[in-house]
């Protein structure tokens, strides 16, 4: 998954539990990842410096909205099925 | 206003150019630069991720998207208040000398001149909720005034499926709002001064800023269109002290709110190599003329259509290249209902303005714009002050500005300057064409901006 012009490559994804994202800013600016639950809890993963990689494990089913915290638009969706 | 005080012959003409005069006060004041690099700080970004040549006001649309969510994104660290400051030095020459009674302290040419110096509170202050809040100082009239200010609150709602941002502002122009280089708030140049002549004549809506305030709602459906509607109350006298704008006797009251709107469609292609926007806006004002009532009011009708179109071959480089080409055209139709009776003007103007403009950004450090302007309009010897009560004016604006820092590489995001080179060739000016060249005006302005503490 690249971050590239300030969008995230793909809208969507669906995983199987225990997959992990591989999140790389492509970009010359820095960038966050925040993943939000259904339930609207918000685990920030940190900021993320341009060349940077985020790997994050989905360990539960669910959906998720993964958004960065500075550019309010970029958002996707993260489909975690059993 | 003493009862029984009559309006006619030359003292009508007098005290309706103090009207005039009056309600352009705000734009006779330099522009600010409107660079507050706190919101670098709060987001951690470079100036150049969100403005065209790394300077403001010209926006990105990552720049867009942080104003139409409310000045509330943030890099999720701490920070202190996002205070920032700017100041603006300018030299000033014009073609001919002593076009118009030299300011005093100043020469009748070749002026250099501490032309500015504002504070801002830039950036969030809760979550989902910012403002841009900006105080200025003007050394060469020597006042201190409200400059900017727009105060939001915005969050994301889906709708039907549809992603829609929802937001409410108070702010103190009609445009201050808007996410485009619309009129008047945020259009080229973004640098002025008082040291040199500008044409007289301008629409209400350019007329307004800082002497009203406002609040509204907007919305963006689907990254696409946009919505904004407001409304705006005149401020009365003690505010209008409060906040710099000392009242003038005489000066033009708005009768009652005036509704402002704006409607645009926008798109972003090739994952943002292209983005085009097509909008309309406009502004309905009755106003009481000198702030008299008894004889009704004067309804001023403002629509605009504007273009915007940003080439960035390189969207993942906030350092890309960016081609951006503007077009406005703004037609006000006025009907003086009041003023006709009061003063024997006409019964009716209109005015039409024409800006179309390009500018090419290099790396994000050199940024030469060129822009055409035409203003043209009905002769009104009351409204203007001009020859015949022309206010035609046109010509070209060339500039170039050279921006150091606020970029990627640059050793922090809490400071930026701008050196701008700008030239201005009328080729009509209030009405007159033969000498319209003695106005031409070269000016040089440094402008620095900081966030003090973050």
């Amino acid at each position: 998954m690249n971050q590239h012009g300030i969008h995230f490559s793909i809208p969507s994804v669906t995983l199987k539990v225990g997959d992990t994202v591989r999140f790389h800013n492509q970009d010359d600016v820095t960038h966050n990842i925040m993943v939000i639950d259904s339930d609207d809890n918000a685990e920030d993963q940190g900021l993320q410096k341009p060349g940077v990689t985020i790997v994050k494990k989905f360990d539960q089913a669910g959906t998720f909205e993964v958004r960065c915290a500075i550019h309010p638009k970029m958002k996707m969706m993260v489909t975690v099925e059993h | 206003m003493p009862s029984g005080f009559r309006f006619d012959g030359f003292a009508a003409v007098v005290l309706r150019l103090g009207i005039v005069a009056a309600f352009s006060l705000p734009t006779l004041v330099p522009e600010a630069a409107h660079a507050v690099p706190s919101f670098a700080v709060q987001t951690d970004q470079p100036c150049s991720s969100c403005h065209v040549g790394a300077f403001g006001p010209r926006l990105k649309q990552a720049g867009r998207d942080f104003k139409l969510y409310g000045y509330s994104a943030t890099d999720m660290q701490n920070h202190f208040p996002p205070i920032a400051a700017t100041a603006t030095f300018t030299f000033t020459h014009t073609s001919a000398n002593e076009l118009s009674a030299a300011l005093e302290g100043y020469g009748e040419n070749n002026n250099t001149a501490f032309q500015g110096a504002s504070i801002y509170y830039g950036g969030k202050i809760v979550p989902n909720m910012g403002a841009l809040v900006e105080v200025a100082y003007d050394p060469i009239a020597n006042t201190l005034s409200w400059g900017d200010m727009d105060v939001r609150y915005a969050r994301d709602l889906t709708v039907s499926g549809s992603d829609v941002v929802v937001g409410a502002t108070v702010n103190n122009s009609p445009t201050e709002a808007d996410l485009w280089e619309s009129e008047s708030e945020w259009s080229f140049p973004f640098v002025s001064t008082e040291l040199a002549e500008a044409p007289q004549a301008a629409s209400i809506i350019d007329a307004i800023p800082g002497t009203v305030i406002g609040a509204g709602a907007y919305a963006m459906w689907n990254d696409s269109l946009y919505l904004e509607l407001n409304a705006y109350n005149g401020l009365g006298q003690d505010a209008l002290r409060l906040v710099g704008n000392e009242p003038i006797e005489g000066m033009d009251w708005l009768a009652g709110p005036a509704p402002y709107w704006r409607i645009a469609l926008q798109h972003e292609f090739l994952d943002g190599v292209h983005y085009l926007e097509l909008g309309t806006y406009g502004v309905s004002a009755a106003i009481h003329p000198g702030g008299i009532s008894s004889a009704g009011s004067d309804d001023y009708l403002d629509t605009a259509i504007d273009f915007t179109y940003q080439w960035t071959p390189h969207p993942e480089s906030s350092t890309s290249d960016m081609l951006s080409l503007y077009v406005l055209f703004l037609h006000e139709n006025a009907n003086f209902g009041a003023s006709e009776r009061l003063f024997q003007g006409p019964a009716s103007d209109d005015l039409s303005t024409l800006r179309a403009e390009v500018t090419y950004s290099s790396g994000a450090t050199l940024t030469p714009t060129l822009q055409y302007f035409q203003v043209s309009g009905s002769p009104d010897a009351v409204r203007w002050s001009t020859p015949g009560g022309i206010p035609d004016s046109q010509g070209w604006i060339a500039e170039v500005d050279f921006v150091p820092w606020g970029k990627p590489d640059s050793s922090g995001n809490w400071y930026n300057a701008r050196a701008a080179l700008q030239y201005i060739a009328y080729t009509k000016f209030d009405g007159q064409s033969a000498r319209a060249s003695d106005y031409n005006t070269l000016l040089f302005a440094l402008t620095f901006a900081l966030a003090p503490i973050w």
